[in-house]
């Protein structure tokens, strides 16, 4: 019987297929080839191996060197097969089918070229297989099982590499030279799936061994630890510390990745409810098998000593913690909130959902705040990050979420990156981006920092547009005027997709002299032919996909760039198909989940505005509850609230706002302000020490639930060890609800889940049912798409036609002058995250102790600061103090640091000027000041001196 | 004088103003300002800035003015 190869039944992914497929995109399209495999007839898409075709029927090709993440490669000459007609045995990984062939996969000739293949191997591999960490999980070990090799003719005295010194200087894996077979596929994964070329083979014939950088040792070299050559590693030459300690893992848990908002596929491997070994999955349709150091890592926080695991309360801040029962908590912390309520009024409390949690945690904590707080006084990480994406993408397009798949780069011909460092904020996408540019994609980067995408390998030369910061706007007007004035929009889809009166108002704006890259250069800095050059690359390309970070929407205008992002993209057509669109690439695992959820001040789950009284009633009915019509406080509003003392009492879940937040000394104050401050975090954060109620939370192995990615990808999170706390997040919610009197019963969050589908239209078609059946699920997810949406807008947008908003640029106030001449911006390192919590309670310290101030040679000569001094960094809002690291990698006049240790107070020097639609604060532009000092400032003596003492007024019991 | 608080909200009506319909008359710019106070402010904080209208008013550009004496009262 013909065995027809059938994609849409799906491949099965716990299954290596030798080869990759020859076109994932074409192979739902190509043409079949037959032939004859072991004398069984298939029909395999054209460009597939031999290997492969054999895969797919279930015939298994011994293999050392081709896996199916990386091209084949032909050296270890395991695969050898026999064609009818040929001469010769060619290796099945990197012969194609042919119409007609017939190939036999096992002869005796073959086996014998086999063992004999295998026997040489083995002649230089040591016979330690029961000592060996790979015990149990070794493809060399497998391989020579099957080819049947019994004997070593040759000895073991010969010259061999057997005493090789082991590579320890990585702390979450060892490279063992000793056990290498030099197949190359570390070295190939390095490239081809991370794509940062750090490992080689050096040497020729008997003297090739793998080497990191030039001859350095890991650490050293450029490797990013990604495990990319772990995962490739068939032996247990690259190996995991953990599973050398442990031992092999004996079951595995498919989840989510709790770091950025690519929100990769894991497989936690474990023993017991140990975690031995975090693993990328390869069905993961976000991560596609690839990882980066901190989801494959860096989850040693999980089990981290600091982790507080009991309740705790205490009447002021001044007091020493006292460990309570759950009850106790919860009931002392309602019985706080409802006296703030009765003396200050009903809005003078609110809570703070975390990015962090899942959507059913964020959803219970923005419900708890308007039934059973009775205000709207809710808001979420995003209000400092990604709000402007929300009111940007809403106003232009109709939804408040990214249009695409993170598969879509994949066919992306030209893409600009604005304000955002993929490799480092997110690198599993950073990789999928990279591979794209090797395969002649165009890069341009707006950026006024020259981040490590532009030093890609074996990439087309990019273009840096380096705009001063806070020039976003100016800069996205003249490369729509160029557009425009050169004749180079879609014509066609603007008249079939847009407003016509809207956009003719656009283009009249847009056309105008004021917004020609001539007249603008001197705004942004960026040369007006290099912008010109830039714009017709993007507009002339088939495909032109834009990805931009924080970058664009922590600004003043980060609302008003973002709709200039989606007024570009609809200009030149990139909208509706696979390989364009508008990527806001998120930062928290959930931030796109904590906005669905309801978590904004005017918004109820699904983005749907609190003053809408159909919306409004449907909630009142499903929750028993009347709700306020009007919006409640943003965060930033809450902070002002408190310090002018009419807001008591924040909930505040997975979130630690002392340290991400702006102007430090003001929200530090706010929160002294507070009556009653409860926290619920892993550790006792910067904010904890100034908590009055004090709720353990539990890690992403502690609780079920969802992550919701910046794709819109529902993934399932799903527990593996009991809360060490006692209770998930969800579970310390409903407590504290119940508490306040407000019953809230869930058994499950698939409950809450079932909940949110009942009220949120484009979640309608979401279950824990259907997740663990199709694995993820993109909203919208309902009757109209009832296997999610990968692609948003295709045929209509969402508001129905495209809105093209003038977007004028308006300068910040935040101006450099003669006391603050230099301009600050922030950003992140790929071995942290965030505030940090997390990844500084792993080995990822070792790649960054401390956040560094980034300083032009210019500027650091003008003011006499060398690399490595400390350097006060001073601003309209205050003062701290760094290292220098001198660097061309920030332009003159600019410097830059990163916020992810809490000493370092990068947060004591931004202000609070904010987007103007959304609140979200400047981060990425602040006027400073640098002066060579020799020691902290003030800030931080006082801010080491407070830490210390309310370390202090921690039980030793509970905080070791 | 002005609180902290209150300065924020003079600011943020400014900044609102400024950005939210340049390029349309000014009719429509006070419109859409006032729209926008609506839509995304708590209202406590629509309360203060219309008290703080009544009373003095000095720090809000002419626009922004305009947009938040268009307000209506919050019901709660």
């Amino acid at each position: 019987m013909l065995q027809y190869y059938d994609p849409a039944k799906g491949l099965d992914v716990s299954k290596d297929y030798g080869t990759p497929a020859f076109n994932r995109q074409a192979d739902r399209n190509t043409e079949l080839v037959n032939l004859t495999i072991d004398g069984r007839e298939l029909a395999v898409p054209a460009g597939t191996s031999i290997m492969r075709a054999a895969a797919l029927a279930d015939i298994s090709i011994p293999k050392l060197c081709a896996t199916d993440s990386l091209e084949a490669f032909g050296s270890c000459r395991m695969c050898l097969v026999e064609i009818a007609g040929r001469k010769g045995f060619p290796a099945s990984c990197t012969t194609s089918v042919e119409q007609g062939l017939v190939v036999r996969t096992q002869t005796d000739r073959v086996a014998k070229l086999r063992r004999n293949v295998m026997e040489l191997y083995i002649s230089d591999h040591p016979l330690d297989c029961l000592t060996c960490p790979a015990n149990g999980n070794c493809e060399l070990q497998d391989v020579a099982g099957e080819v049947g090799l019994r004997d070593v003719r040759y000895g073991f005295d010969g010259k061999n590499h057997l005493s090789a010194s082991k590579d320890t200087s990585n702390p979450y894996f060892t490279f063992d030279a000793s056990k290498c077979i030099v197949c190359s596929r570390c070295v190939r994964a390095c490239e081809e799936v991370q794509g940062t070329f750090a490992l080689t083979i050096d040497g020729k014939g008997f003297d090739s061994v793998v080497a990191a950088g030039q001859a350095q040792s890991f650490m050293e070299s450029d490797c990013v630890s990604c495990g990319a050559c772990i995962q490739a590693c068939p032996t247990s030459t690259l190996m995991e510390n953990t599973v050398i300690d442990q031992g092999q893992p004996q079951r595995s848990v498919v989840t989510t990745c709790a770091y950025c908002g690519v929100g990769c596929a894991f497989k936690a491997e474990l023993k017991g409810d140990q975690v031995v070994r975090m693993v990328p999955h390869k069905g993961g349709e976000a991560n596609r098998g690839h990882s980066c150091v901190k989801g494959r890592f860096a989850f040693g926080y999980t089990t981290h000593q600091d982790r507080i695991t009991t309740p705790m309360i205490r009447e002021t801040i001044d007091d020493p913690w006292r460990k309570v029962s759950w009850d106790d908590a919860v009931n002392f912390a309602a019985a706080r909130i409802k006296t703030i309520q009765q003396q200050y009024g009903r809005n003078s409390v609110g809570g703070i959902t975390s990015s962090r949690c899942t959507n059913e945690e964020t959803y219970l904590v923005q419900k708890l705040v308007r039934a059973a707080f009775g205000n709207n006084n809710v808001d979420t990480c995003a209000r400092v990050c990604h709000s402007p994406t929300g009111y940007g993408l809403k106003t232009t397009l109709g939804e408040s979420a990214g249009t695409q798949t993170f598969d879509s780069v994949e066919v992306a011909d030209v893409v600009l990156v604005i304000g955002a460092n993929p490799t480092d904020a997110h690198p599993v996408f950073a990789s999928r981006l990279k591979k794209r540019l090797r395969q002649g994609a165009q890069l341009i980067v707006a950026d006024p920092r020259r981040i490590d995408l532009i030093n890609s390998p074996h990439a087309n030369t990019p273009y840096h547009l380096k705009l001063l910061p806070g020039t976003n706007v100016a800069f996205i007007n003249a490369i729509a005027h160029v557009i425009v004035s050169e004749g180079l929009e879609a014509t066609e889809f603007i008249a079939r997709r847009c407003d016509s009166e809207a956009f003719g108002r656009w283009k009249r704006f847009v056309k105008e002299q004021k917004n020609s890259p001539e007249a603008m250069a001197s705004i942004t800095g960026v040369p007006a032919e290099q912008l010109r050059e830039a714009a017709r690359v993007y507009a002339n390309a088939n495909n032109g996909a834009i990805y931009y970070g924080l970058g664009v929407t922590e600004h003043s205008q980060g609302s008003t760039m973002v709709m200039g992002i989606a007024n570009l993209a609809m200009l030149t057509g990139n909208i509706g198909r696979e390989g364009v669109g508008v990527n806001p690439l998120r930062g928290q695992n959930n931030v796109q989940g904590s906005c669905d959820m309801g978590s904004f001040p005017h918004e109820l789950p699904g983005y749907r505005h609190i003053s809408d009284d159909t919306v409004r009633h449907q909630f009142e009915q499903a929750w028993g509850v009347t709700l306020d019509h009007e919006p409640g406080f943003r965060i930033p509003n809450m902070l002002d609230a408190a310090v002018a003392g009419h807001y008591k009492g924040l909930y505040c879940q997975g979130e630690d706002i002392a340290q991400s937040d702006p102007n430090t000394k003001h929200v530090e104050q706010a929160l002294r302000s507070l009556d009653c401050l409860i926290v619920q975090d892993l550790f006792l954060n910067e904010t904890a020490n100034f908590a009055h109620v004090f709720l353990p939370g539990a890690s992403f192995l502690e609780k079920d639930g969802t992550f919701t990615n910046a794709e819109r990808r529902i993934s399932p999170v799903r527990k593996v060890m009991s809360p060490l706390g006692g209770k998930a997040d969800w579970e310390g919610t409903t407590a504290l609800s119940n508490a306040l009197g407000y019953p809230m019963n869930y058994n499950h969050p698939s409950e809450i889940m079932d909940e949110i589908a009942s009220l949120t239209p484009t979640f309608s078609g979401v279950s824990y049912q259907r997740l663990d059946q199709e694995g993820s699920l993109q909203w919208p997810c309902n009757s109209a798409m009832p296997d999610g949406t990968p692609t948003m807008h295709v045929d209509e947008f969402v508001r129905g036609k495209g809105y093209f908003a003038i977007t004028e640029y308006v300068a910040t106030d935040e101006k450099v002058n003669k006391r603050f001449p230099l301009l600050l911006t922030t950003g992140r390192i790929l071995s942290q995250y965030n505030v940090g919590a997390q990844t500084r309670r792993t080995a990822n310290v070792d790649w960054h102790e401390r956040d560094l101030l980034e300083i032009h040679p210019h500027d650091a000569e003008d003011r006499g600061i060398s690399d490595g001094d400390l350097v006060q960094v001073s601003s309209r809002a205050g003062k701290t103090v760094l290292t220098a690291d001198v660097t061309e990698r920030v332009q003159a006049g600019v410097t830059y640091t990163t916020f992810h240790h809490p000493e370092s107070g990068a947060n004591v020097v931004t202000t609070d000027n904010s987007d103007w639609a959304t609140n979200c604060p400047e981060y990425k532009v602040t006027a400073v000041e640098l002066k060579k000092v020799t020691a902290e400032s003030s800030w931080q003596r006082d801010h080491d001196a407070f830490s210390i003492k309310q370390r202090g007024l921690v039980d030793t019991e509970v905080l070791p | 004088m002005a609180t902290a608080e209150l300065k924020h909200l003079i600011k943020m009506v400014n900044q609102i103003s400024k950005n939210i319909a340049t390029d349309e008359s000014e009719q429509a710019v006070i419109d859409k300002t006032t729209i926008h106070i609506q839509r995304f402010w708590a209202g406590s904080m629509k309360r203060d800035i219309m008290h703080y209208v009544e009373r003095d008013g000095r720090g809000l550009e002419p626009l922004a003015l305009s947009a938040v004496r268009q307000l209506t009262k919050p019901r709660t």
